[in-house]
């Protein structure tokens, strides 16, 4: 039985330590087996070459000014934000780390890799820097620091790959290591760089924070279980965001806000009445009068608009209609009704909390209205954009699919309506138009109206991702839920939804990629955003003239970093939840 | 044995799709305990017929009556009547997203309000019944049809239905897997459980009936014990599908 075809594969297998030979094999399988081929490798080859020299020339090109991006770094973040409450946003991304490097530890984030694949990763990027010393124009210095820093990555990848020797399958590099060292290359980067030395303090203390926290949370999951931690986690960092945004960049003064005389009358009136009639409409007892009575408090909630009243009362009213509707489903035993009545006095706790935040006015001096710019402006658009229209366009997908024409016929209105608009008409009308909706001593910040705007656009689109994974559920789904006996809506939320949003997280990743990206739009009504700022401020400042070109591209660096770390995270999530493998 | 209430009484049940009349008028009354196997070839309304009575499928003329409620369009008595009979589909109909005991303890916690410790020890009492304990905390998709058919089985079960219908429980599957559910079906009919099963096995029909109907075009043409029916049918087409198949 000596077969040369089996001998040989068996032959090659056993010898994988020559990577030249593999790599000149390799090439004249893929890249020259016929001569159409080779000439379009030749070809193609020449096309990169032309574009990398072209590109790396104009980066590395002595004309560049790119000392403006960490003299400008302020402006880019925050734009007018004042420089004596700077400390205010270091707080801010201090939390934002801590809680990154928390959740780092506690997710597990990339687990561990392999010294085969570090090294190679290492080589890569030494290569890279050869590359640029061979192609780019640029002064002799910048060649050959390149040319250095290129080979000696090369030689430690090479260093890495071989003493991993044939143990490299079992043994693994941690991620905290690899992390680790990144950070202290970026910490001696932001060291080298030209900016001033309280900001290259605050940013090494940055970058302590995201360690200890990363520490931390592995000593975390050693004691406490991995789900609830994950659960807390999750509720920190909804909870951060507004708590950074209203609270420490605004440094909100309550002194005009009605807390006594209504807010905490309220709070109070809404938990125990409300608490008592939730328990009472989820106990099983009330049967039909529990339905009439939620009935009631959503038509009582619709009137509190069209009187004078307080807007903590009307969005109160709101979130007890809501309650009450959901009472008969989620009630039933003790401890269901228990739970719900706990989850509304929070509910109630959390909304009159974001009211009294919203009805302050800002302490900071110079900011009456616009309190931030920039980078800031730009993730808060995206972040509040995006969890008011994930709600919003998840309840228009179930309107347009709905059984009743009524539900129907308006999701399907607003969903083509606002399809057919461009985003910057939308921008407009709710800059102009919105106010005339509202009531008369209500004045929204442009702020405000434009993640109104942004939210609106963008739950459109959502609602159609949705409306295409919910078609996608199988019939029988749907008649085996029935067959039990759950009502429509336990059928919705414990069956259909979640499959049909697992099934479009591809293009719901695409929608929050776009929203991000889109919300470059609201410098049209004035707003100072990222892109806005590293397109007509920095390069006009006296010092910075003509640079308009280098900031540009930095921005174009900045929005993909983080749109690329978008796309990643969701193919991460798109193999734990184990989507195409069902 | 059967008992001596009458559990399902149906009474000139008509269906049509457009313009094709699924069910041709009929009529059936099924004893508590009671099981019947319905054959017939495919396109017969047998399907469609069992899915009626649990509202699945909404007849037009004629009534239906199970466990002393009729079936109309008022909402509470459907999720009433769904709640007490349990159904397995051919194609198993799990929820891929939960897990297996997540699966079956999903309707008694939240239709029967039993708290999450009562439906996951019942739960866990019932894959020890079709063979499975093992397997509780895997998705349906590691599962082999076998094995998924067993939990879709006991999600069933679970709601302490007091009538079972099965819906070809065996026609997806692979030929080794088929005794695995079969076995499972005929212990619940030693139990005195009441059930409506269409199948293609004339086996189980043979060893567990207490009655088989024969459907065609829409109605019942023939009914009787399975010697009767195995041995000595009386209708033509009875006897030309039963030399088809067996």
């Amino acid at each position: 039985m000596s077969d040369p075809i089996l001998n040989e594969v068996s032959a090659s297998e056993a010898a994988p330590e020559k990577p030249s030979a593999g790599a000149v094999r390799w090439a004249r399988e893929n890249l020259f087996s016929s001569v159409l081929n080779s000439i379009l490798s030749v070809l193609m080859l020449a096309l990169i070459v032309f574009f990398v020299k072209g590109l790396l020339s104009y980066v590395f090109s002595d004309e560049r000014m790119w000392n403006v991006i960490p003299r400008n770094m302020k402006l880019y973040w925050t734009e007018a934000y004042p420089v004596a409450e700077m400390t205010r946003t270091w707080v801010s991304l201090g939390i934002v780390m801590a809680l990154t490097g928390l959740s780092l530890a506690v997710w597990k984030v990339g687990g561990s890799t392999s010294p085969r694949q570090f090294g190679r990763t290492l080589t890569s990027i030494g290569i890279a820097g050869v590359v640029i010393a061979i192609l780019a124009d640029a002064s002799g210095g910048i060649r050959v620091g390149a040319a250095v820093v290129g080979a000696v990555l090369i030689m430690a990848g090479q260093i890495v790959r071989l003493t991993a020797g044939p143990r490299f399958k079992e043994e693994t590099i941690h991620i905290r290591s690899i992390l680790f060292g990144v950070l202290v290359v970026i910490g001696v980067i932001v060291w080298i760089l030209p900016i001033e030395s309280g900001t290259k303090v605050n940013l090494t203390v940055q970058g302590g924070v995201l360690v200890v926290s990363y520490i931390l949370g592995e000593l975390i999951v050693r004691f406490v279980s991995g789900g609830l931690a994950r659960g807390v986690l999750i509720g920190l960092w909804l909870l951060s965001l507004p708590v950074i945004y209203l609270v420490i960049q605004r440094a909100p003064i309550t002194g005009d806000v009605p807390l006594v005389s209504v807010f905490l009358p309220s709070v109070v009136g809404f938990i125990v009445v409300g608490g008592a009639l939730l328990w009472w409409a989820g106990s099983g007892r009330a049967g039909e009068a529990g339905r009439l009575a939620a009935g009631v408090v959503v038509l009582a909630a619709l009137a509190s608009w069209l009187v004078s009243m307080p807007m903590l009362v009307r969005f109160l009213l709101l979130a007890l209609a809501t309650f009450a509707l959901a009472a008969p489903t989620f009630g039933g035993t003790k401890q269901a009704q228990k739970n719900f009545v706990v989850a509304w006095s929070g509910a109630v706790l959390i909304t009159a909390y974001f009211m009294a935040m919203m009805q302050a006015e800002t302490g900071l001096e110079g900011l009456q209205g616009e309190f931030i710019g920039g980078l800031n402006l730009t993730f808060l658009l995206a972040l509040a954009g995006l969890a008011i229209s994930f709600p919003i366009g998840i309840m228009l997908a179930l309107g347009r699919t709905s059984s009743m024409p009524i539900f129907r016929l308006l999701s399907t209105g607003y969903i083509e309506t606002v399809r057919g608009v461009p985003l910057i008409t939308v921008l407009f009308f709710a800059n102009l138009v919105i106010n005339r909706f509202l009531p008369r001593e209500v004045e929204l910040d442009d702020v405000v109206k434009a993640i109104v705007a942004v939210a609106l656009f963008s739950a459109a689109y959502l609602a159609e991702n949705v409306r295409g994974g919910l078609q996608s559920i199988p019939k029988g789904q749907y008649e085996a839920a029935k067959a039990m006996g759950l009502s429509t809506v336990q059928t919705t939320v414990f069956i259909t939804l979640p499959q049909a949003l697992r099934s479009v997280i591809p293009a719901i990743v695409g929608q929050v990629i776009s929203l991000f990206k889109d919300t470059s739009l609201v410098a049209i009504i004035g707003l100072a955003d990222f892109l806005r700022v590293a397109r007509d401020i920095v390069p006009n400042q006296p010092a910075s003239l003509g640079s308009l070109r280098e900031s540009l591209l930095f921005a174009m660096v900045i929005y993909w970093i983080f749109t690329f770390n978008v796309s990643r995270a969701s193919l991460r999530l798109e193999r734990k939840l184990g989507v195409g493998e069902r | 044995m059967p008992g001596e209430k009458d559990i399902i009484i149906t009474e000139g049940v008509k269906k049509w799709f457009g313009d094709f009349q699924a069910l041709k008028g009929v009529d059936l009354t099924v004893k508590e305990g009671e099981v019947v196997v319905i054959i017939g070839p495919s396109g017969s309304g047998k399907s469609t017929f069992i899915r009626c009575i649990n509202r699945l499928e909404v007849h037009q003329e004629g009534r239906i009556v199970v466990d002393g409620v009729e079936l109309t369009n008022d909402l509470r008595n459907i999720e009433k009547i769904r709640s007490d009979v349990g159904m397995v589909f051919q194609q198993f109909n799990l929820f891929p997203h939960l897990t297996v005991m997540q699966n079956i303890t999903l309707a008694p916690i939240w239709v029967r309000k039993h708290t999450r410790a009562d439906a996951e020890a019942t739960a866990m009492a019932l894959l020890e019944r079709v063979g499975i304990p093992e397997q509780a905390e895997k998705f349906p998709g590691q599962l082999s049809g076998g094995q998924q058919q067993r939990v879709a089985i006991a999600r069933s079960l679970a709601m302490e239905p007091r009538i079972m219908l099965f819906d070809e429980p065996t026609s997806a599957l692979d030929p080794e897997m088929i005794k695995e559910v079969l076995d499972v079906m005929k212990e619940l009919a030693k139990s005195g459980m009441t059930m409506l099963v269409v199948t293609h096995e004339m086996g189980f029909a043979k060893e567990v009936a207490d009655r088989v109907l024969f459907f065609d075009y829409g109605s019942i043409v023939e009914a009787g014990t399975p010697e009767h029916f195995f041995t000595s049918p009386e209708h033509d087409r009875t006897k030309l599908f039963l030399s088809q198949i067996l």
